[in-house]
């Protein structure tokens, strides 16, 4: 039987305490950048909230001391008769709902199509859909408005969302994801007699959930931040105005409301924070998934 | 086909479900008024404490007519040209509406608001503010009346002139420039400047206190040449770029990420600030103990920009005659003293001066006389596109990438090629 020898023995633990010191150096320095980076991407979200609690005229005064915290400016922009905002919160809520919703399921069927089946001209097709991602939206403004007005959709929720239901950039990454879905899990369908519905609905979608909850993400934030297309489409009398709208009544030509604005933006953060919350896991996937093409 | 029968039920019900949330949340319907009432609409895009007095004027002008009924919504500022194009397209535009003076040019031709001269419009012109009221008058009408007017003047940090030792405000610019190395201090000896004697803004519409106080004409007689390169319109330009570049007296707060002279005021950096009248209360509720003066004098003497609001009538107004009388109203000595008084803000019409009382707002009588000096902004149809234009240039000068002369020659061709070639 072979001894060991002493001192390879002591020098091999040396290694692995060295090999230890280096992997929590490591896992140190990586969680100084991290938290560097984390106090970056908060600070802003710490400033609203600060300026919130300050009195109107302190707003911009370097002034970190928290001698009297005002909640008033929340209690303010919640109760003031006229901000409803409230209202606006609900108005903006559905239409950013509906409009993610209904986006992510067109998107989906078109993506389905585009990946999966074969027609003449799919190609061509689908590459004059992303040339029009080239056009700025800008461009759609007044004939958009101009067909909501024939519709008669002037102050409805439908007017708000259904001229941006098509999404050239959801139909493109939902496509890039289903391209990856095994063909022959649908071939085996077809063969056991499933038609393209049940395909469709029973393992596309939710084979493709975290592709389709990023699109919906994405167009639930585009609604929620819209807010040219919402005053364009609503009269000021309009009882469907949205929190965008309902924000920009804080900025005056001279003049800004900063508390108020701060107190009233940390209110319509809450929604996207907590949906983002709870699908984040999804949303990493369907960015990084969809990017990969076997 | 058979798998969508399967799933017709769950796609109904989805469309159902959606019409019931989309119902439930939509607003009561406006009730019809009666035949014989005049509705006017008005949109305005007036702050929260504007809007309420603006109310309150609009139930008095109800109350003296019997039968008006004024419909006041607010328009948020931000957007509001766009908002007003639109709807002048699909003939949803209001009766009245309160706009940027920069943008009458647009409404006028593209025809959708009225001449009020048809209704003697040019008979009451000398009772306003000469520079308000000009930004009205165009192709030989006139489109608006002014309902708010402004311009800047020179804010200064009393405490900041006390340990100084200087005792009164700069009257022209060779004062204002001993008086800003006086103020440019290193507090802490470090060898860094700590406080600034000034900043500005990099903008045109910041910089026509220069130009204007040296006189500088803008455009040519026929409106085909900018002008802005002439002697004067360098040498006023020069004397800003010196107040950076060679007296080191202004710290530079017109470059992008820079503390905005707003703010380094509020917080004691910077000792005098060129400000309107939006800003006296603000200020105030800081803590920052302050004085006004007029702009310093150039050859021409003591002037300053105009910025503001007015008020027009669009088109399709059908009354538009009540529509003209309650901007006449809204106008008069006795209410723009009454919202003056108020808001602390200029009035628009001459005979309300008397009526304003200064307890309040001691700087508002130095807005007001520095208000009687001022130029009108160049009337060219897009305003903005005149800005970017220019302040690229200025930017580009003063960060040292051209001379003044070279910036101001490039930025008139330009402004002739891109912006006057509308006319």
């Amino acid at each position: 039987m072979k001894r060991a020898e002493p001192g390879l023995e002591e020098e091999e633990i040396n290694e692995s305490r060295l090999e230890e010191l280096k992997r929590r150096f490591r896992r140190g320095a990586l969680m100084v950048v991290l938290v560097i980076m984390a106090v970056a991407m908060l600070f802003p979200f710490f400033w609203m909230l600060w300026v919130a609690l300050k009195e109107e005229g302190h707003a911009f005064t370097f002034d970190f001391s928290w001698a009297k915290p005002l909640f008033s400016n929340f209690a303010s922009v919640w109760k003031n008769p006229d901000y409803p905002f409230g209202k606006f919160f609900l108005n903006s809520l559905v239409v950013a709902t509906a409009g993610g919703a209904v986006t992510a399921l067109m998107c989906s069927m078109g993506a389905y199509v585009f990946a999966k089946k074969d027609f003449a001209g799919k190609e061509p097709l689908f590459w004059t859909l992303l040339a029009t991602m080239m056009v700025p939206g800008m461009v759609y403004l007044v004939p958009q408005f101009a067909l909501v007005s024939t519709f008669r959709w002037v102050n409805t929720y439908q007017g708000m969302f259904v001229p941006h239901l098509a999404s050239v950039w959801g139909l493109f990454l939902l496509r890039q994801y289903m391209e990856t879905l095994p063909d022959s899990v649908i071939e085996q369908a077809k063969i056991d007699g499933a038609g393209d519905w049940r395909i469709f609905f029973t393992f596309v979608v939710p084979l493709s959930m975290p592709a389709i909850a990023t699109v919906f993400l994405i167009t639930f934030l585009f609604h929620w931040n819209n807010f040219l297309w919402q005053l364009v489409v609503n009269t000021p009398d309009s009882p469907l105005l949205t929190l965008p709208v309902g924000l920009a009544l804080f900025r005056g030509q001279y003049t800004t409301e900063w508390t108020k604005l701060m107190a009233a933006s940390a209110f319509s953060i809450v929604p996207i924070a907590i949906i983002f919350g709870f699908a984040q896991r999804f949303f990493i996937q369907g960015m990084t998934v969809g990017a990969l093409k076997e | 086909m058979l798998e969508f029968q399967k799933h017709k039920k769950k796609i109904a019900l989805l469309l159902v479900g959606m019409c019931v949330l989309i119902g439930c949340a939509k607003g009561e319907k406006k009730a019809s008024a009666p035949a014989e009432e005049i509705i006017l609409t008005i949109w305005e895009t007036y702050n929260e404490a504007e809007h309420k007095v603006f109310l309150k004027i609009a139930e008095e002008f109800m109350r003296r007519n019997p039968g008006v009924r004024l419909h006041v919504k607010r328009v948020p500022w931000e957007g509001h040209e766009m908002k007003y194009m639109t709807s002048m397209v699909t003939h949803t535009a209001p009766d009245i509406a309160r706009v940027d003076v920069a943008f009458v040019p647009r409404l006028v031709l593209s025809n959708s608001i009225i001449d009020l001269k048809q209704f003697g419009a040019d008979k009451i012109i000398h009772e306003y503010v000469p520079a308000a009221i000009n930004s009205n008058i165009l192709k030989g009408g006139i489109w608006g009346i002014p309902d708010q007017t402004t311009g800047v003047a020179l804010f200064y940090n009393k405490k900041h002139f006390m340990e100084a030792g200087i005792t009164v405000p700069p009257r022209n610019w060779d004062e204002f420039i001993q008086v800003a190395k006086k103020l440019t201090r290193d507090l802490d000896r470090d060898g860094r400047t700590d406080r600034f004697g000034f900043a500005m803004h990099n903008s045109l519409w910041w910089t026509f206190p220069f130009f204007n106080t040296f006189g500088v004409k803008f455009l040519s007689e026929d409106g085909t040449k900018c002008l802005l390169d002439s002697d004067e319109g360098v040498a006023a330009f020069q004397l800003k770029v010196d107040l950076y570049q060679k007296h080191r007296v202004e710290v530079g707060a017109w470059q992008a990420g820079a503390i905005d002279p707003d703010t380094g005021f509020k917080n004691g950096m910077y000792s005098m600030i060129f400000s309107g009248p939006w800003n006296v209360q603000q200020f105030k509720d800081a803590g920052v103990d302050f004085g006004v003066a007029l702009i310093p004098e150039g050859p021409r003497g003591t002037s300053t920009n105009v910025g503001g609001t007015n008020i027009v009538v669009f088109r399709e107004c059908k009354h538009p005659e009540m529509a003209y009388e309650f901007l006449r109203f809204l106008t008069s000595p006795e209410i723009q003293a009454k919202w003056c008084n108020t808001l602390g803000q200029i009035p628009v019409n001459l005979n309300a001066y008397p009526l304003v009382e200064f307890k309040e707002s001691p700087e508002l009588e130095v807005f007001m006389k520095q208000m009687t000096t001022a130029i009108a902004r160049p009337p060219v149809i897009e305003y903005s596109r005149l800005e970017e234009v220019v302040n690229a240039e200025m930017y580009a000068c003063l960060s040292g990438r051209k001379t003044v002369y070279q910036a101001l020659y490039d930025a008139s061709r330009r402004v002739e090629r891109e912006v006057l070639v509308e006319r």
